[in-house]
């Protein structure tokens, strides 16, 4: 977990960018697949419905050729002789009657467009209750019944025109239990007042179904509503016959405004209603255009959408590789740079990536190598600066020393013990000249116990021979080099402070080699310390009356800044048991062309 | 570089692989089922609610009980419509909507198995001959095929009232073996007596000549079934002077169309109905009247020796649209119900006084059962007997073109045109249609 956190914080940079051009691609895919989705439904669905509207037209005109024939056979029935003579005479035996009929028959028949007018009936009634059916059909209801119906009685009050009425069964065998559309009119003589009969065109449904079905679909559904608003003619079957008032309404409303399409909303759908009225027949044809069964037919998007969801894919897989082909240098430096942040200037970034990126390394690595070598420098100076410290620190002889071992010289001479003094004054001007007189730095190991010799005669000359220094010098190390006073420090604290009170002690002093180090020990069988006493002991300063101003601190700093960190001091100490000083430098001989050592 | 090359490769595969998809989907479901289907359905053509249509359901009966996966629909379609949808599909060789099975009429058969050869499939193997008779398979026959299955009889008989008839004087006895003058004389005595009509006729349809012709064994045409035979036609002179008489006597009601046909005597207009035997199921549908029916054979011409008490009228037969798919499943059906089934046969009788061509029909119980309706006559039995003396007449192609021009000629004649005049012209007339048709 926090694995991957920490790698998305490191990339975030390529995240960001990702992320922003993912949501930019999307939205963008998005929007334009849905735009043109709907902009493509709407012209799909107004090339429908306008396709619809030229429809109707055509079924319109369609069906005001038929209503042509329709009128052109009334008008055969109404003017030729056989037919009146057929519906008004009494005679219905004789030859004139054979006559009569067998001319109405032909009369008719050849009246008759071919084809689609044998599916249809043609009824002829007559007031004096004959009757003429024209195909096998027969009549379902007497000539009475026919004659007090809603049909006749509305034909009867416009015996002139020819109407076009809907009812519920269209009284011939053809179209028994049916609905039908039944055509009629009123035969009467010219300006007479009262029809001799009546006749009938029997328009079944499937007829009227044939002048629009093959125009429809699942989507579109077509259908007559005469002007009650009651569906004559549907290619939905089961709606025929009943009213719909809402619909009449629309349509009528895209008839007297010429409107494209009107909308409706049937049986919980959103439907666009087309219609046109047609002439003579007073209904009104009418498209209802289902937009969902149109978008259904149109298809499925599942292939267009497949196919963003793959370009958007594609785009942001290439677009992965770019970006991260770009960051990749970025991220690199950025982790180099924490380096550089711990501490290490020596590292170079590598230079490479694109060309801002090379530009930056570069400059970075110049700036990198600028800042090295400006600490080393600093570094350098710190070190020299240090030297020069330490180095007047060893040449302060502390003025108190010198009144001391004078004041212990006056005295001897003053007992007249000269030998002593002589003795004294030879170690003590030795001791002068070894520690302030002297160039060198380091010196070999031999000559620096000599000194401590010197320092440890004069010390007992001061304050007696209680207590005892042993010096061990290893043979192989005699020309060692060991910086200057480096031991003296350590003697001089263990006798000031190794045996407070103590009536006598021993301080041990050795010089040896262990592999390629020298290894000086500085040993008392003192007080001792505590731990934490030694390191107060490591870091305090010389002291007031000690031979010059360098601590034991100082003796560590210095090793350390000659040799390096893992030389130095290193003091282990137990209460009443006494302590021991360990230091170790580097064994290096000194060049035996020097002569003027010892 | 080439990482980007490589990417634009994958890309145009993806696009290339995302525009197949579309193409993929984008065709419907395999139209197997679709075909599968048409398989086991079939589709026949009758036109008459209460006769074949009746027949063709009780046929469908009988298959569910041996192939209930075939669903079969029966549709009821006016005769003339039926004709002019065949003859548009076979000249257009366009055969959609068309069904497997259809009726069609005897006289009319000669013409579509001569003008569309191959459009209806031969049935030779399932129609049997000798068990069916000769008159009505002759139509169907063409260079030794049988194309059809033949069905109901056209056996002309003659439908009398028998209350009307003792009204007028007349006894059953009196009725039998008439001659048409006999006939017109009777019917004189009935309009005297009741007031109602002898008999209809429909100046439009010429069935009463036409059963007049067949008794004598003539026809429009000579027995090549080309020849044009008016003008010397003494059978058709006499016919038609029958019917002149008949018209002048005053004792036919004149009705033009089927539905008054059949409502003159439904409802009681007219004494007789001298008609082919198909017409007894409507007479029986007005069962009021039963019992006061009886059948006698059809009178004969006077004056033509050929002349006997035995006509055919109509009738018609089964046949097989080679074309339209399910023909093997349609010669199926019709050789296990009309062409085999004498217990199908049997049921018809009884439900719609079926008077079957089919020979061993004779056995079968409903048949010899006297009829309640007709005053307990076995008529079953009387009408095949009658059914076997009807002379065998080749009608030729175009019965009912000539019949149109018969029609306007006997108008014409009745309005007192000269009949050897008028039929000479007729003679030329029809030789002229004929030829143009």
């Amino acid at each position: 977990m926090e694995k991957i956190l920490e790698k998305l914080r490191s990339n975030s940079l390529l995240l960001k960018i990702l992320s922003v051009m993912l949501l930019s691609v999307i939205c963008v895919a998005t929007l334009t697949l849905s735009i043109s989705i709907r902009a493509s439904e709407d012209v799909y669905v107004d090339t429908f419905t306008e396709s619809n509207s030229q429809i109707i037209g055509q079924i319109r005109e369609n069906m005001g050729r038929f209503n042509d024939e329709i009128s052109e056979i009334m008008s055969v029935i109404k003017n030729n002789w056989a037919f009146r003579s057929y519906l008004t005479s009494e005679d219905r035996s004789s030859a004139t009657a054979s006559y009569t009929q067998y001319s109405m028959v032909w009369n008719l028949e050849h009246a008759l467009p071919p084809d689609y007018f044998e599916k249809m009936s043609i009824v002829l009634v007559g007031v004096n209750g004959s009757s003429y059916l024209s195909s096998d059909a027969g009549l379902t209801v007497s000539v009475e019944e026919l004659l007090d119906s809603a049909v006749t009685q509305e034909t009867r009050r416009q015996p002139n025109r020819i109407l076009y009425q809907y009812v519920d069964d269209g009284f011939t065998t053809l179209t028994q239990g049916d609905s039908a559309i039944v055509a009629s009119t009123g035969l009467n003589y010219a300006g007479g007042q009262s029809n001799y009969g009546y006749a009938y065109v029997v328009i079944p449904q499937e007829v009227l179904r044939d002048f629009y079905s093959s125009f429809s679909s699942d989507a579109n559904s077509l259908m007559l509503l005469d002007s009650e608003g009651r569906i004559i003619s549907s290619t939905q079957k089961e709606l025929i016959g009943f009213k719909n008032l809402e619909l009449l309404e629309t349509a009528q409303q895209v008839e007297e405004n010429s409107l494209p399409y009107g909308e409706i909303v049937q049986s919980g759908r959103q439907m666009a209603v087309v219609a046109q009225e047609i002439p003579h027949w007073n209904f009104h044809l009418v498209g209802l255009i289902d937009r969902e069964s149109i978008l259904r037919a149109v298809g499925s998007y599942k292939p267009i959408e497949i196919m963003t969801l793959l370009v958007v894919l594609c785009v942001f897989a290439i677009m992965f590789l770019v970006v991260r082909k770009t960051t990749r240098p970025i991220h690199s430096l950025v982790a180099e740079m924490k380096q550089v942040t711990q501490g290490d200037f020596s590292r170079h970034i590598p230079v490479e990536g694109n060309y801002e990126v090379r530009e930056l390394a570069t400059a970075f690595n110049y700036m990198l190598d600028g800042l090295d070598s400006y600490m080393e420098q600093i570094m350098t100076i710190e070190d020299e600066k240090r030297e020069a410290e330490i180095r007047a620190l060893q040449m302060q002889i502390n003025p108190h020393f010198i009144y001391n071992t004078l004041a212990s010289l006056k005295w001897m001479i003053w007992q007249g013990n000269s030998e002593s003094a002589v003795q004294a004054i030879d170690s003590f001007s030795r001791l002068l000249r070894g520690t302030i007189s002297k160039r060198e730095e380091r010196i070999p190991a031999a000559e620096e116990l000599d000194n401590l010799k010197d320092y440890v005669f004069l010390q007992h000359l001061r304050f007696g021979e209680q207590i005892q220094v042993r010096f061990s010098l290893a043979e192989d190390c005699r020309n060692c080099l060991m910086p200057k006073l480096t031991l003296q420090p350590f003697v001089e604290n263990a006798f000031f402070h190794a045996f407070s009170g103590a009536e006598e002690g021993s301080i041990f002093v050795s010089v040896r080699r262990r592999g390629n180090d020298l290894v000086s020990e500085i040993i008392d069988n003192g007080s001792g310390m505590k731990q934490e006493e030694v390191g107060r002991t490591l870091s305090t300063g010389g002291k007031a009356d000690h031979f010059t101003g360098i601590g034991i601190k100082n003796v560590d700093d210095r090793i350390k800044l000659l040799y390096g960190a893992q030389y130095g001091v290193s003091i282990s100490s137990e209460p009443g048991k006494g302590t021991a000083v360990t230091i170790t430098i580097p064994a290096q001989e000194k060049e035996s062309k020097d002569p003027t050592n010892l | 570089m080439r990482c980007s090359r490589l990417l634009a490769l994958a890309l145009a595969f993806c696009l290339l692989w995302g525009l197949t998809a579309c193409a993929k989907t984008g065709g419907g479901p395999a139209e197997q089922p679709a075909m599968e289907a048409e398989e086991h359905t079939l589709t026949i053509w009758a036109w008459d609610d209460t006769f074949n249509v009746k027949a063709a359901n009780l046929a469908k009966a009988y298959y569910a009980k041996t192939d209930p996966g075939v669903q079969v629909d029966i549709v009821t379609m006016a005769q003339t419509d039926i004709i002019t949808r065949l003859n548009t599909a076979f000249s257009s060789s366009n055969y959609e909507g068309l069904p497997n099975i259809v009726l069609i009429e005897d006289y009319r058969i000669q013409n579509f198995l001569k003008s569309y050869p191959g459009e209806f499939r031969d049935l030779s193997s399932i129609v049997d001959p000798n068990k069916f008779m000769e008159y009505k398979l002759r139509v169907m026959t063409e260079e030794g095929k049988i194309y059809g299955v033949p069905f109901d009889s056209g056996a002309a008989a003659l439908f009398y009232r028998t209350d009307y008839l003792q009204a007028a004087g007349y006894t059953q006895e009196d009725m039998q073996n008439l001659t048409w003058n006999e006939y017109i004389e009777i019917g004189k005595d009935v309009k005297a007596a009741t007031g109602k009509y002898m008999l209809t006729l429909d100046p439009s349809d010429l069935g009463q000549v036409r059963i007049m012709m067949q008794s004598a064994g003539a026809w429009y045409v000579k027995e090549d079934g080309e020849s044009v035979d008016i003008a010397e036609n003494e059978v058709l002179k006499a016919s038609l002077s029958t019917y002149q008489r008949m018209v002048d006597s005053g004792i036919a009601l004149q009705v033009s169309g089927w539905d008054p046909f059949v409502k003159a005597f439904q409802e009681g207009e007219v004494a007789s109905v001298p008609s082919g035997c198909w017409v007894m199921s409507n007479i029986v549908k007005a069962e009021e009247q039963s019992g006061k029916w009886a059948v006698a054979p059809i009178p004969r011409l006077d004056g033509i020796p050929e002349s006997v008490n035995a006509s055919s009228i109509g009738g018609g037969s089964w046949y097989v649209l080679s074309s339209v798919p399910g023909a093997d499943l349609a010669v199926d059906f019709l050789g296990k119900t009309f062409a085999s089934n004498e217990q199908l046969i049997d049921d018809l009788v009884k439900d719609i006084s079926l008077v079957s061509t089919m020979k061993s029909a004779k056995d079968l119980k409903y048949r010899s059962e006297p009829s309640e309706f007709f005053g307990g006559q076995r008529i079953y039995e009387d009408l095949a007997a009658w059914t076997e003396q009807i002379p065998p007449v080749n009608y030729g192609l175009y019965t009912y073109t000539m019949e149109d021009i018969i029609a306007q000629s006997l108008q014409s004649i009745m309005q007192g045109a000269d009949m050897d005049e008028t039929l000479k012209n007729a003679q030329t007339q029809a030789r002229a249609s004929v030829l143009h048709s």
